[in-house]
């Protein structure tokens, strides 16, 4: 756990890690993102896109999850503070749920995996935010390197199936959108 | 000690809903200040728009993560320790704890997961109203004739918008020549809305700037002498539909002529599927058949 090593360097830099870390901010952001794209565009086709991207995401989330439950069902890995005990500094709360995958990776990875489809530059910046949170999720203790990989390519994957799923479905979402562009709010 | 995680709980739903309507609404104004959507500016101007924007987002993360300092609950000083988040006492936090004062697991008083995505949903939803109304205020405020006269010099107010909203249906004919146009529209289109029964055919065709829509999506269904212009054009088919129609009208114009035309166009479809569906029906069948 070489990254946890550092924890205790600079406490400035630990109390940043603790808020950049936290349930609350990286996710908020994320989906603030994806919330915001939908009124985006300039015109009626880039407008489209971007509320496509937004439908995307929102499905990815869906299925990363479902992803990540089944695998949390059928294996139980432990978190790397109950494994490592005193060798790991713990700058968070002791979580309860399985350490692989993380389901906070896999959320934001596929957020940022279905912008990216859409939006390249806004998508390579939501998917270098995904990238710090993953790090410094480790870094704070509450996962391992493997567990916020493992997170992240069920996001990107989660983030393909959806897109696929679009393709193949392709009237629904479209209807979808039209249905919401005809009571004026797409 | 249950009591304390159910306070704890609604204390930490309460200040996120909160969080996550500011920011939502300021990721809102940044949004619809590069698209130009004025209909859910919360400020007349578009720096102004954008700039509330990135105030709010600010405002919205600094408070929330500083008010342990003021605000109390389950981040009493001394009792916030790293590794764990249980056996928090009641209080205000000091500056050091205040970085993992909110940091709290769900089996102590925190959020889960599918509780930060309800609250943020919820929190989207009231964002959007929110600017909705006071978008409708704005632009109905600005577009008064005395305000708009004043800001004759806003570039991103296209001409139109500053005459057609308030208005509505009451309008004299003269305020109902612009609905759709904006920079890009030739002066001819801003003359004739589509599907009103007092223009001629040719002006019927062509109300909004959107020259990428087939001349099919710009041909006016039935008019409907209530509803604006823009929404003559059927279910989402129109360049100055949806979002699009709130660069030039407020919000609550939109929805409510966009609720009317939907129930309209479905009405209309139904009526023209049954009336081509029946064809196909047994008793049609067998009558074809019998007359074969």
């Amino acid at each position: 756990m070489w990254i946890n090593g550092f924890v205790g360097t600079s406490p400035t830099f630990d109390h940043i890690a603790r808020i950049v870390a936290s349930d609350y901010l990286m996710p908020l952001a994320f989906s603030a993102v994806i919330f915001a794209i939908w009124f985006v565009g300039r015109n009626l086709a880039e407008r489209r896109r971007y509320q496509r991207g937004t439908l995307l995401a929102a499905t990815a989330i869906g299925i990363s999850n479902l992803i990540v439950d089944i695998i949390d069902s059928a294996y139980d890995r432990q978190r790397p503070f109950d494994e490592l005990g005193d060798s790991l500094q713990l700058i968070f709360y002791r979580s309860t749920d399985p350490s692989f995958p993380a389901n906070p990776m896999a959320v934001v990875f596929a957020i940022a995996m279905g912008v990216w489809l859409v939006d390249r530059r806004i998508g390579w910046t939501l998917m270098a935010g995904a990238a710090i949170y993953s790090v410094i999720r480790v870094y704070v203790g509450t996962f391992y390197p493997t567990d916020v990989i493992g997170g992240a390519v069920i996001g990107v994957i989660s983030a393909l199936i959806a897109w696929f799923l679009f393709e193949l479905l392709k009237p629904i979402p479209e209807l979808f959108l039209r249905l919401l562009r005809g009571i004026g709010i797409a | 000690m249950t009591d304390q995680i159910e306070t704890a709980a609604s204390l930490m739903v309460r200040d996120y809903l909160i969080l996550a309507f500011l920011v939502s609404l300021g990721a809102l104004q940044i949004a619809v200040s590069i698209s130009g959507i004025r209909g859910l500016w919360l400020l007349p101007n578009q720096l102004l728009t954008r700039a509330l924007g990135i105030l709010l987002i600010g405002v919205g993360i600094t408070t929330y993560i500083l008010s342990p300092l003021w605000v109390e609950g389950p981040w009493a000083a001394g009792s916030v320790a790293d590794g764990t988040s249980a056996g928090r006492e009641w209080g205000t936090a000091t500056i050091n704890e205040v970085s993992a004062a909110r940091n709290i697991n769900d089996i102590h008083g925190g959020m889960a997961g599918t509780a930060y995505a309800i609250v943020f949903l919820l929190a989207a939803v009231l964002a959007t109203t929110f600017a909705a109304i006071l978008g409708t205020l704005n632009v109905r405020i600005s577009n008064s004739p005395t305000l708009s006269r004043g800001s004759e010099g806003d570039q991103h107010d296209p001409p139109s918008f500053r005459r057609g909203l308030g208005g509505g249906h009451n309008d004299p004919p003269t305020s109902r020549k612009a609905p759709g146009g904006g920079h890009n529209n030739p002066p001819s289109s801003r003359k004739a809305p589509a599907g009103d029964h007092n223009n001629p055919p040719s002006s019927r065709k062509e109300p909004g700037g959107d020259h990428n829509n087939p001349p099919s999506s710009r041909r006016a269904p039935a008019g409907d002498h209530n509803n604006p212009p823009s929404f003559r054009r059927g279910l989402g088919g129109g360049p100055t539909d949806g979002l699009d129609a709130l660069k030039h009208t407020d919000a609550i114009s939109t929805f409510a002529s966009s609720s009317r035309n939907l129930i309209r166009t479905a009405k209309s479809d139904a009526n023209e599927h049954m009336s081509t569906t029946h064809l196909w029906s047994v008793p049609s069948l067998i009558a074809r058949m019998w007359r074969n």
